[in-house]
């Protein structure tokens, strides 16, 4: 077998110099050409299955006034993380209820929704938010935060969208919150339930 | 080495060429290439540009006007166009117009008084952009108003997109009130590439 060098990308073998090409040369080479087009291949059929899912809470949770209330989900409508051969797990587990946790480093497009079924109206200071935190810190969130019309009851939504930079195992969570007059508690809506969902829309680091 | 192949022209010699162990470079050199030129727009896609930035200690306070979201620390980057202690997202020369979808959480926080509830508080995203035949600025804004509450800062979520070129993009909170606030350390500031305008 003669002295063999490889190609700068693909890292294919091939003989070099004043060496005779020899049978063995010409299988390496092709057995390294083989082995990039799978390579390739495999970037043409799953390049595009990027890793989702959506996360609501059907169920009536209390939100305390003035407390920062994370959202624990009892439906997953879409949790395809171990169908994306790009994420190759799954986002939400039953025994964190509350995360959803990315199984690989990527940056995600994240969307917010929550709604306060007010018992009585806020008054004139009051205020409903949704934010998305990282790892259970409320040291970074993103979200929204608008003050309904005081005097209005029943349901009110607000809903904010976002982008994270996750590292595999981060997690996100979604949290509500309201204060005004009124002591409370007050639910969350159920007949148009919080809803955390998110896409991923790339990879931190593509090989 | 005289021939090609049909499809990808890679290069292999013919019966009555000089046979040369060069040939396999040349051929192995070949198929290298252009591999990797298959292979780019999916790592380009899977890995497609975007950036997370944030300020993180409070502005200074302000009664009515604008004021622009420090850029203290970059979370990601992977543009090469957004830098700390930079005010706006300033997209690479080198890409050519394109779509992207930029985000912001304003966050605000009580500077001095007790914030009037009703005051204007406007969370903006401008996005100035460059023709790019007559190289004539335009600059456009995004807008999300949550007035003021008084229940300890607004939280202001706003989002666009946009066809830029040479863009600067930037966060911004506009008040016109009776109490000074500033913009709030945690506001976030991001946006992603979607893709070529055709």
């Amino acid at each position: 077998m003669a002295f063999l060098r490889r190609t700068p990308y693909e890292k294919l073998r091939y003989p070099w110099a004043s060496d005779v090409v020899s049978v063995p040369d010409v299988q390496s080479m092709a057995n390294d050409i083989d082995q990039a087009i799978v390579t390739t291949q495999k970037f043409s059929s799953d390049f595009s299955k990027f890793g989702s899912v959506v996360a609501k809470r059907n169920a009536a949770q209390s939100l305390t006034k003035a407390t920062l209330t994370t959202i624990s989900f009892d439906s997953i409508t879409l949790n395809n993380g171990s169908d994306s051969p790009l994420a190759n797990g799954n986002w939400w587990a039953a025994g964190s209820p509350t995360r959803l946790t990315a199984p690989v480093a990527c940056v995600v497009l994240v969307s917010a929704f929550g709604g306060v079924n007010l018992g009585s109206a806020l008054g004139t200071a009051g205020c409903v938010e949704v934010a998305v935190g990282l790892n259970g810190s409320t040291a970074w969130q993103q979200g929204n935060k608008h003050s309904p019309i005081s005097t209005v009851t029943g349901q009110v939504w607000t809903s904010a969208v976002s982008l994270w930079p996750l590292n595999a195992g981060d997690f996100l969570e979604l949290k509500m919150f309201w204060t005004g007059t009124p002591a409370g508690p007050f639910n969350t809506d159920t007949v148009v339930p919080p809803q955390l969902s998110l896409s991923m829309v790339a990879l931190k680091s593509v090989s | 080495m005289s021939g090609s192949t049909t499809n990808k022209g890679y290069p292999y010699p013919l019966l009555t060429d000089f046979a040369d162990v060069q040939d396999a470079y040349r051929l192995a050199s070949a198929i290298d290439a252009d591999l990797l030129a298959d292979q780019n727009p999916f790592r380009a896609f899977e890995g497609r540009p975007s950036f997370v930035v944030r300020q993180t200690s409070n502005g200074s306070g302000f009664l009515s006007g604008t004021d622009l979201m420090n850029f203290s620390a970059v979370d990601w980057d992977n543009t090469g166009g957004a830098k700390v202690g930079a005010n706006s997202f300033i997209q690479p020369n080198s890409q050519p117009p394109s779509w992207w979808m930029f985000g912001a959480t304003v966050l605000t926080v009580p500077i001095s008084g007790t914030p009037v509830v009703g005051d204007l508080v406007e969370g903006r995203i401008q996005v100035i952009t460059t023709d790019q035949v007559s190289n004539l600025s335009t600059t456009k804004y995004s807008v999300q108003r949550n007035d003021e509450s008084n229940t300890s800062g607004e939280w202001l979520n706003v989002f666009t997109m946009a066809a830029i070129y040479r863009g600067h993009i930037a966060a911004q909170l506009v008040l016109n009130g009776s109490t000074q606030k500033a913009i709030s350390a945690g506001s976030t500031f991001w946006g992603f590439y979607l893709g070529p305008v055709t």
